[in-house]
């Protein structure tokens, strides 16, 4: 079966098919019409993170019943959620809810409110905050710069 | 490989040695491969199970295939039935007589599969190392090798597998070159992959990401050179890759090296390739150095002949039911360290690296031609 010529030439079509597929994905992505191709184009770490000094990663604090402060939480496993799925599901439902942020109610919104309830289920109120730091350098170290609530979700319950 | 002729009646050694080298490594590169793609099975089918538990408002598919195949969450029912069948298809190549249509149930099935755990807001390229050789494997198989008859038909169409596989590498080494170049030529203010800081930063952001103290910052700050050196050689490593694919010595070479970047990757900058590890493990295995097929059916050579030296140098091997072989300037030297130690010498395969001694080569003997010119004069 292996020395059909046949075979041999779907595989090299197929192949070919996957290079053209790679790169026609990456016109269709910068067209805005999404990959065309699901192997994507593995356009990866074409720049080192952080390369501009500063990043900005989102965050959320939940609203102690007591105190009624904001209380910080910090990325770990969550139920359902590894530590990895945490930071890619909260960075990309935030980021497509802030174009609705002004809005009352929106789907966006209404997903970034059920996966912080599904976190946590005890939370009263909560807020989606934006903490951008300076990376630093050899000589100095990482350094919090400011923080910015982009998003605040009051509970539903009763 | 430039040695491979066409196989008559009388073929070269060399040339059913590869053909039959190739033919039993892949044979047994699919068997484990297929043998982890229940593992993977298991490990989606328990993140299913985990999936169920979520709200179904997060489940957002972002990639157009994922939008089209899964708009909404699946039904319980539609998945296992999919798991199932992909499971039969699977164990059916696995253990029967493989057959092209289960394996396009398979690499459909394990693609659908994909989709679910990564509708939520992940990037699409997660897994794509493996789905993609299973796709390729729809138009592959490899025989048992003792009813198999290695021929150069199979050892092309192992190559063009390869190809298939480590383009994926070569484009994402060829998307960080321009963009060096961009940020070099336009001397922007942004920290490069060349820079003494690019490692630090990187790692130091993968960190904080994750609310993590960076413990070995050290390591970056005082060995900044050695991830300089590190960036450009997986670079040469990642746009040469679909031309090392066809290089059987350095096959093994290749997947162990980019097995070592994924892992330092995971360990320093957290960028977890675990699937991709596996995939490259069992299918870029020397398993020909494990298994006796191998060993058994090749032809061995009576006697071998070193000669000369670099541009001279001039390597035979005679068999006694084959053709001898003559290789001569650089590939003198790679085919006898191969007779020596053919796991070890196969880096000697590395892309350019033939072309940039033998001009060394040639740059010394005009040198030296031009003195002993100039003496005699």
């Amino acid at each position: 079966m292996l020395s059909n010529p046949r075979r041999l030439l779907c595989l090299k079509v197929l192949v070919l098919l996957s290079m053209a597929g790679s790169l026609g994905s990456v016109f269709t992505i910068r067209q805005g019409w999404g990959e065309i191709y699901p192997f994507t184009t593995w356009k990866l770490f074409t720049q080192p993170r952080g390369n501009k000094g500063q990043v900005a990663f989102y965050r959320i604090y939940l609203k102690e019943p007591r105190s009624g402060q904001y209380v910080r939480q910090p990325v770990k496993p969550m139920r359902t959620f590894t530590q990895d799925e945490y930071v890619y599901t909260l960075d990309y439902l935030v980021t497509e809810a802030l174009p609705d942020s002004a809005r009352q109610k929106s789907l966006a919104k209404e997903k970034v409110s059920a996966f912080v309830q599904y976190l946590y289920p005890e939370a009263e109120d909560y807020k989606i905050v934006r903490e951008n730091y300076a990376l630093g350098n050899a000589a100095t170290p990482v350094v919090l710069l400011d923080t910015a609530t982009l998003l605040t979700i009051a509970s539903k319950r009763p | 490989m430039s040695q491979i002729l066409s196989i008559g009646s009388n073929p070269q050694a060399v040339t059913y040695n590869d053909s039959l080298r190739a033919a039993v490594r892949f044979y047994y590169a699919q068997k484990f491969f297929r043998a982890f793609t229940f593992v993977w099975l298991y490990w989606n089918a328990a993140k299913f199970v985990q999936l169920l538990e979520r709200p179904s408002v997060l489940f957002s598919p972002g990639h157009f295939m994922a939008q089209w195949l899964v708009p909404v969450f699946p039904a319980e029912v539609l998945f296992w039935l999919v798991l199932l069948l992909v499971g039969l298809g699977n164990g059916w190549n696995l253990f029967l007589k493989p057959s092209w249509v289960w394996q396009t149930v398979v690499a459909l099935g394990l693609l659908w599969i994909n989709l679910l755990p990564w509708s939520y807001g992940a990037q699409s390229h997660v897994n794509q190392l493996f789905l993609l050789a299973h796709l390729f494997l729809v138009c592959l198989n490899g025989e048992k090798p003792s009813r198999n008859h290695p021929n150069s038909t199979q050892f092309t169409a192992f190559n063009w597998f390869y190809r298939g596989l480590l383009f994926t590498y070569t484009l994402s080494g060829l998307w960080k070159v321009p963009s060096l170049l961009y940020k070099i030529g336009t001397q922007s203010a942004d920290v490069h992959w060349l820079g003494a800081e690019a490692a630090l930063r990187n790692a130091r952001t993968s960190f904080l990401e994750y609310d993590l103290v960076l413990p070995f910052s050290d390591v970056f700050v005082n060995y900044a050179w050695a991830w300089q050196l590190g960036f450009v050689a997986v670079v040469y490593l990642q746009v040469t890759a679909v031309v090392s694919a066809a290089r059987l010595p350095l096959r093994p070479w290749v997947g162990a090296a980019f097995i070592g970047f994924h892992l330092v990757n995971q360990f320093a900058f957290l960028i977890f390739f675990v699937v991709a590890c596996f995939t490259l493990l069992f299918l870029f295995f020397p398993y020909e150095a494990v298994f006796p097929a191998f060993r058994q059916l090749r032809q061995t050579s009576t006697s071998q002949l070193f000669t000369g030296s670099r541009m001279q140098a001039r390597y035979e091997r005679k068999y006694a039911q084959a053709p001898p072989e003559t290789y001569t300037s650089f590939e003198a030297y790679r085919q006898k360290l191969l007779d020596r130690n053919y796991y070890l010498f196969g880096i000697l395969y590395l892309p350019g690296l033939r072309t940039v001694v033998e001009a060394s080569w040639r740059l010394l003997e005009q040198i030296s031609g031009k003195k002993t010119t100039s003496l005699s004069g």
